[in-house]
């Protein structure tokens, strides 16, 4: 079951992505448009997305950082601490 | 001092005029137009300072259209100037000018020899005054809008999760405290702050740039959800850079959908109208950018609970039906089934034997009399009847043959006795004979036949005789 395991861990895109993954899931089960084993199969990717969705909810480091602009023209982030806070 | 000697005073002064400031009579100068015309020019060149910054308002504005150049009037109270402004430096303008409005001019005072007028040559105009700015805005805001730069179509969806905003704007003003307060309560949104001045000459060029890059270069920082151009309040003056047509553009373009915050809830910029999303001010700006993840937790855990319910009742379900299936008398008495189908097969097996007999008999009954039609059709019949008729023939001939040969029979013997009767031979009997010419054969019946010595063959009755001709020329035999 390997394949299947590593679908069910495949993070999603992004976090509007996940909301919309699982709300598709609970639509699909509660309509019942999908077998018994499929609804273990889904609910195990929903149990996944909802723990992926809590944790990106619950980074704690608030990230703020400034761009700065190199000689080549790339860009950098850098965090910074009181200066941008205030 | 009465008339006559106001007259002699004016006189003498108009006469000492002459005397110190004409040249003298026999000195007189004679100049053509051209060379007044140069004088006057260089006159005003080296009187009049490179460069002069007039204020007026503009009147008799024309547009070449064919030149590009604009030429127009520019006047006061009490005094006018013509101007031509260049196609070169009118393509710089801001705003295009109009009859009426006040401005400021920038440009040198030149003749213009051909029609004997000085000009001034504008290499700048300025608005003048808030109304200007105002001009300026609604042309521009026009000019855009006709362009289709506004349009709802054009308008990029707002991520409703973004979780990496970029701020442009100044960090060192409130506008971006503003924001960071509110994007602060969501510690998993990453905050990127690209600095950029908000006001002053090449501000707008900034802000343009800062846009430009982070479409360009969004991946060296971990890519980009959402901007939000942001400033804080201040006067049309202040918050000039945000109605700047390269600000505009560079909005329109960005790849990344663009929220502004800019100035108080009353100002419009037209980077506002060229946004994606039109928040009034830095810290609305925010908040649209995070709204939904205000609801983002309650949205997860009642997603969660939902899940788990489903996923109960489904499993709820299933038992349910096992069950029933159990107690399905198919599981209690499962032979049951399987007897009726036997039975049910015996059945149609009994009735399709029933019916393919029936059908058989239907069909032979048809057939029958076809099959002794045709037998009465087979050729031995004909054959048959051919013999017959065949053999009665051949008998009906071999009679009528026989029939035959004894008439015919009869025919010959009674021709027989006939012949005999007639023949030479009961002649030659009755003691004729018949000479023949030995040599020919030919029966002798006159004397001229024969000549001496011809051989004669005589038939008699018994025999025949051979002689030779002595004489021919006997007496008839009757005479």
């Amino acid at each position: 079951m390997l394949p299947m395991a590593k679908k069910n861990q495949m993070p999603p895109k992004d976090f509007a992505e996940a909301l919309k993954e699982l709300e598709e899931i609970v639509g699909q089960i509660e309509r019942g448009e999908v077998g018994l084993e499929e609804s273990l199969a889904k609910y195990e990717r929903g149990s996944f997305l909802i723990q992926h969705c809590m944790g990106v909810l619950n980074e704690a480091e608030k990230k703020i950082e400034v761009i700065a602009k190199g000689p080549d023209g790339s860009l950098k982030a850098e965090p910074v601490g009181g200066e941008v806070e205030g | 001092m009465d008339f006559f000697d106001f007259h002699e005073k004016v006189t003498k002064r108009a006469a000492k005029g002459d005397a110190a400031g004409g040249p003298p009579k026999a000195q007189r100068e004679i100049l053509t137009v051209t060379q007044l015309t140069g004088r006057i020019e260089k006159a005003i060149k080296d009187a009049m300072p490179g460069s002069v910054v007039v204020q007026g308002e503009v009147s008799n504005l024309k547009h070449h259209a064919g030149s590009g150049h604009y030429y127009f009037t520019l006047k006061d109270a009490n005094a006018c100037i013509d101007c031509v402004m260049f196609k070169s430096d009118a393509a710089r303008l801001k705003f295009s000018p109009q009859d009426g409005i006040e401005l400021l001019a920038t440009g040198h005072v030149a003749v213009y020899g051909q029609r004997g007028r000085y000009q001034l040559y504008v290499s700048r105009l300025e608005l003048l005054g808030q109304g200007a700015l105002e001009l300026a805005f609604r042309q521009l805001c026009a000019k855009l809008e006709a362009e289709g730069l506004f349009a709802t179509e054009r308008k990029k969806l707002i991520p409703l999760y973004p979780q990496r905003v970029a701020l442009v704007t100044s960090t060192q003003t409130a506008a971006i405290q503003d924001m960071l307060k509110v994007l602060r309560r969501f510690p998993w949104v990453r905050v990127l702050a690209y600095h950029v001045p908000v006001q002053g000459d090449g501000s707008a060029e900034k802000i343009a740039a800062a846009i430009a890059d982070l479409n360009c270069r969004a991946s060296d920082i971990g890519g980009v959800d959402v901007i939000l151009l942001g400033r804080g309040g201040g006067s049309l003056e202040d918050l000039w850079a945000f109605n700047e047509e390269i600000v505009a553009r560079a909005v329109v373009a960005s790849r990344i959908p663009i929220i502004t915050g800019i100035g108080h809830e009353i100002d419009v910029s037209i980077a506002d109208l060229a946004a994606d999303y039109h928040a009034h001010t830095p810290t609305e700006a925010a908040q649209v950018a995070i709204s939904q993840w205000r609801g983002a937790n309650d949205a997860v855990e009642s997603l969660a609970i939902q899940l788990r319910r489903e996923i109960r009742s489904v499993i709820q379900d299933a038992k349910q039906r096992l069950i029933a299936v159990q107690r399905h008398e198919l599981f209690r008495r499962p032979m049951d089934r399987i007897n009726l189908a036997r039975q049910l097969l015996d059945d149609r097996q009994r009735a399709l034997a029933l019916a393919v007999g029936a059908r058989l008999r239907r069909l032979q009954a048809t057939l029958h009399p076809l099959a002794n039609r045709l037998d009465q059709l087979h050729p031995r019949h004909g054959i048959a009847l051919g013999r017959e008729r065949l053999n009665s023939l051949g008998r009906r001939m071999q009679q009528a043959m026989a029939t035959l040969q004894q008439t015919r029979t009869r025919q010959i013997e009674s021709l027989a006795v006939h012949l005999n009767a007639v023949g030479p031979e009961q002649v030659l009997r009755r003691g004729y004979s018949i000479t023949t010419l030995k040599k020919t054969g030919a029966v002798l019946r006159r004397p001229a036949q024969i000549k001496v010595g011809d051989r004669l063959v005589t038939r008699v009755a018994e025999g025949q005789v051979q002689s030779r001709v002595e004489d021919p020329n006997q007496l008839g035999l009757f005479d």
